[in-house]
């Protein structure tokens, strides 16, 4: 039997191949989710992002700065239910300067490059979600977290 | 536009997308006027709407993506192909195709008897061979049976051996058809398949035939006369005859195999005549497809029809994955398991007793190191030859309950696809009578504190040893590691006085209603077939209680090697002052022989983990054993752990062997990496009425000692709370 991929190549794997996801916020009692352009490291430990500031999102982030990341690999079809995989990164979130050299600029820009106008706009903010856990669902129901604090 | 059906007249090249590889060359067949059966095609169209009805296509999809299949055993693969087949099974044909089918194919045929055939899309194309891979049924007979296999033909498009056809050939299956032909059957007097180009020469042709139908040759039950001939002019080069004893006929429905007569085993199945008529149909399909043809073909009152014809594929180029060919070789006929459990049952098992009884005949301390050397090489060999024999006899012999359930699934198409099992389980295995002794010892253990006064608790304790020397005696396993008497004594002592405090659940074997499901069984059977209906379940019953008992026979033969082999550790330990848990008998033979060499010892890795912290929240499996349990988990990774068992813990384990299931009486639930709805953990918690989760990749590296956790036996999770230990 051929040995199966790591769980960790896996993971990599799925962050690398999408490029959108869904941002959970909130502000006091309410909650909001929004469909996000991303780029991550390597280690997954850091998912950078650029949003208006002018936006509901930037608002529930500067009142609370813990954030949900959601991505998966559905395609919309019967198999998904089997064969996609999600995972939930949980973390905080901060804003960050916007440094062309910065490699997380560079990566994001190499992932994004139609956004780059968009990222270097004044009434945009660069953010960063430091990750301290992603929760990790394939198969439908197998569960497994992976915490990196 | 839909076709749902076509007749070989309106079959041409631009239907292969609906008819398939065999129903087209069949018609490329009847369009050149060779004698072909009557057959009627159901085409993809009707199979893809099958597929759609009641979201059959979705549910398939759910089963069939449940797990990798790098994780995947081989039985699971079974497993998945068995639930699959009962889907189907269960799932009606849409009506407006059930309204046209039915009277189509009873007035097409009427009440003659039919082969339904697989005819997926590519199969028998040059580049693949799907021969033996799908199925067909021979002489069926009646609409209603017509559609039910019809269904059955389908459902092999996901049969175990073509879900790892498709694996090795990396075609999906999920994308793949299958359409059907119904053929009229023939019942032919002399059949047999041919070669258009033989294997070993260009030059060459091949003919191999038997007496009766072709069922025996293609699936190796019975010999083939072979007959080597000139390409270019039909000379016969070479002539083998087969020893011939049997041969398969048509019945009511389906076939026999039975033996035959003395004078017509003399004789050649062909005469010079017929093999120069499969010649001539060699060249003719040759000519039809551009191509030397692997023909099958029979004749019946000396007409001789072809029946089905394929190019000839290579050979596979290596045979490296013989684990993979082992497994296809466990499809074995009714025929041949009979013989297996002769074999078995008269010859193999009382041999293996035997040797599993024999005592020691010299304290192993007393013996010299080169004497230790010997016996241990000497009982190595032993355990290999019965490990060999395992193997090739007694896991074979384990398909007789496959075999079981897909027929039983087949007759009853029950909701659950495993009902089968509860009709084998009425035996009385190895396992059960040791764990019934530890039982009775508990309660004995557990009554001393009860005596009234010394005597009586003297004489209980009397009855104790006694009892207890006893156990030993038929169940000691040194494979557990305990190199003396003594300290397996002090383990069964402990394990007692937690079975004294618990209340142990007891086997729910003895008290089901089998009579009921049996009857069911049996009476969907015709007067005819009853009695072989019986003996199909009498052969999984002692298909089922072997499985277990063989291993219990097994695991001492084992463990007499495992004795020489402490023995060993012991007297190097003292020599070299460093642990030989790890050594093995190589090692250790040599470093015996050879005093002053150090034995080189390779030890276990252990399970790496990597800088972040992976922790398991769900994880999920086959459920084996339905309920929920909730508890703290014992992980069984030594013996210790073992022996350290606690009333109403939940079993972790890699891989239960019957050598273990003493515990399982005390255990609330049992959750086992190794996957399958027949291996052991699912065969004794189904005897115990236990949740139970197989097949749970790396579940002994993923959950802790003492973690509390709860399996949900019903949908196959695993859930592992924060905290533990």
């Amino acid at each position: 039997m051929k040995t199966g991929s790591s769980l960790e190549d896996r993971l990599q794997k799925l962050f690398r191949s999408q490029k959108l996801g869904v941002l959970a916020t909130q502000q006091k009692e309410n909650p909001y989710t929004n469909l996000i352009a991303f780029a991550c490291s390597d280690d997954l430990r850091q998912i950078v992002f650029a949003t208006a500031k002018t936006t509901r999102k930037y608002e529930n982030m500067i009142s609370n700065s813990s954030v949900s990341f959601f991505i998966d690999n559905r395609s919309n079809k019967a198999a998904d239910f089997r064969k996609a995989m999600g995972a939930t990164a949980v973390g905080s979130v901060r804003q960050i300067r916007k440094n062309k050299n910065s490699t997380m600029m560079k990566r994001y820009l190499q992932k994004h490059p139609q956004l780059a106008s968009f990222l270097v706009s004044r009434s945009c903010a660069f953010l960063c979600i430091d990750v301290k856990s992603i929760y990790v669902v394939e198969r439908f129901q197998n569960v497994i977290e992976v915490h990196l604090d | 536009m839909t076709n749902f059906t076509l007749k070989l007249s309106q079959i041409d090249e631009g239907c292969k997308h609906l008819v398939g590889g065999k129903a087209l060359a069949v018609a490329k067949m009847f369009s050149n006027k060779l004698k072909v059966p009557k057959s009627l095609c159901i085409t993809t169209d009707t199979f893809e709407a099958f597929l759609e009805h009641e979201g059959l296509r979705n549910k398939i999809l759910m089963e069939y993506y449940r797990k990798r299949f790098e994780d995947m055993r081989w039985e699971e693969i079974w497993d998945l192909a068995l639930r699959i087949k009962n889907m189907f099974l269960k799932t009606p044909f849409p009506s407006e195709i059930e309204t046209d089918l039915k009277p189509l194919v009873a007035h097409f045929f009427g009440d003659h008897p039919v082969v339904v055939r697989s005819s997926a899309i590519g199969e028998d194309s040059a580049k693949y061979s799907f021969a033996g891979i799908h199925e067909s049924y021979v002489n069926v007979r009646g609409a209603e049976s017509i559609l039910n296999h019809i269904k059955l033909v389908w459902a092999s498009l996901y049969s175990d051996v073509a879900i790892l056809y498709r694996q090795e050939t990396g075609l999906d299956v999920n994308s793949s058809k299958m359409a059907v032909i119904i053929q009229q059957f023939i019942n032919g007097q002399k059949s047999g398949v041919a070669f258009g180009k033989s294997p070993n020469s260009n030059a060459h042709m091949m003919i191999e035939a038997v007496y009766g139908l072709n069922q025996g040759l293609v699936d190796g039950t019975v010999e083939p006369d072979r007959w080597v001939l000139s390409r270019s002019n039909g000379r016969i080069l070479s002539y083998t005859p087969a020893t011939k004893s049997r041969i398969i006929t048509a019945e009511t429905s389906g076939t026999t195999l039975s033996n035959i007569s003395e004078s017509a085993a003399r004789k050649a199945a062909l005469t010079e005549n017929e093999i120069h008529g499969v010649y001539q149909l060699c060249k003719t399909v040759e000519s039809i497809f551009g191509t030397a043809q692997d023909s099958e073909w029979t004749y019946r009152n000396r007409t001789l029809y072809s029946l089905q014809s394929r190019p000839i594929t290579a050979p596979a180029s290596d045979d490296s994955d013989t684990e993979r060919q082992w497994y296809l070789s466990l499809k074995r006929s009714l025929e041949n398991l009979q013989q297996l459990r002769s074999e078995i049952e008269q010859t193999l098992i009382p041999q293996m007793q035997e040797i599993a009884g024999v005592r020691e005949k010299k304290e192993l301390s007393e013996l010299t190191d080169k004497e230790l050397a010997n016996e241990l090489a000497a009982r190595e060999k032993v355990f290999d030859k019965w490990e060999a024999i395992y193997w090739d006899k007694f896991i074979p012999f384990a398909h007789a309950v496959r075999l079981f359930g897909e027929i039983y699934n087949r007759h009853m198409k029950p909701e659950d696809p495993y009902e089968f099992t509860q009709l084998l389980v009425a035996t009385d295995m190895k396992s059960l009578e040791r764990n019934r002794m530890l039982q009775k010892l508990a309660k004995i253990y557990a009554s001393r504190k009860m005596a009234a006064n010394t005597q009586s608790r003297k004489d209980i304790d009397v009855t104790f040893a006694s009892l207890l020397n006893r156990f030993i005696e038929q169940f000691r396993n040194p494979i557990w590691g305990f190199d003396s008497g003594q300290a397996y004594k002090h383990s069964i002592i402990k394990l007692l006085k937690q079975m004294a405090q618990s209340d142990p659940k007891k086997s729910t074997a003895s008290s089901r209603s089998y009579q009921k499901l049996e009857e069911g069984f049996v009476n969907s059977f015709s007067r005819n077939e009853k009695k072989a209906a019986l003996e199909l379940l009498d052969l999984a019953r002692a298909s089922y209680q072997l499985r277990d008992d063989d291993n219990i026979y097994l695991g001492k033969i084992e463990g007499q090697l495992y004795s020489v082999l402490f023995e060993s550790k012991k007297r190097l330990s003292e020599s070299f002052k460093f642990d030989m848990q790890h050594l093995n008998v190589e090692e250790a033979i040599h470093a015996l022989k050879n005093p002053g060499y150090e034995p080189i010892i390779k030890k276990q890795t252990p399970f790496k983990g990597s800088k972040v912290t992976v922790r398991p929240r769900q994880l999920t499996g086959q459920p084996a054993g339905q309920g929920v349990a909730t508890g703290k988990a014992r992980v069984i990774r030594t013996p210790d752990d073992l022996f350290e068992f606690k009333s109403g813990e939940i079993l972790i384990c890699d891989a239960i062997d019957p050598n273990m299931t003493f515990v399982v009486p005390m255990a609330s639930a049992i959750v086992e990496r190794r996957g399958g709805m027949l291996v052991h953990g699912a065969i004794i918690a189904r005897e115990y009425g236990l949740p139970c989760i197989t097949g749970v990749p790396n579940v002994i590296d993923l959950i802790q000692n003492g973690q509390k956790i709860t399996v949900d036996g019903y949908l196959g999770i695993v859930t592992i709370f924060q905290g533990g230990p």
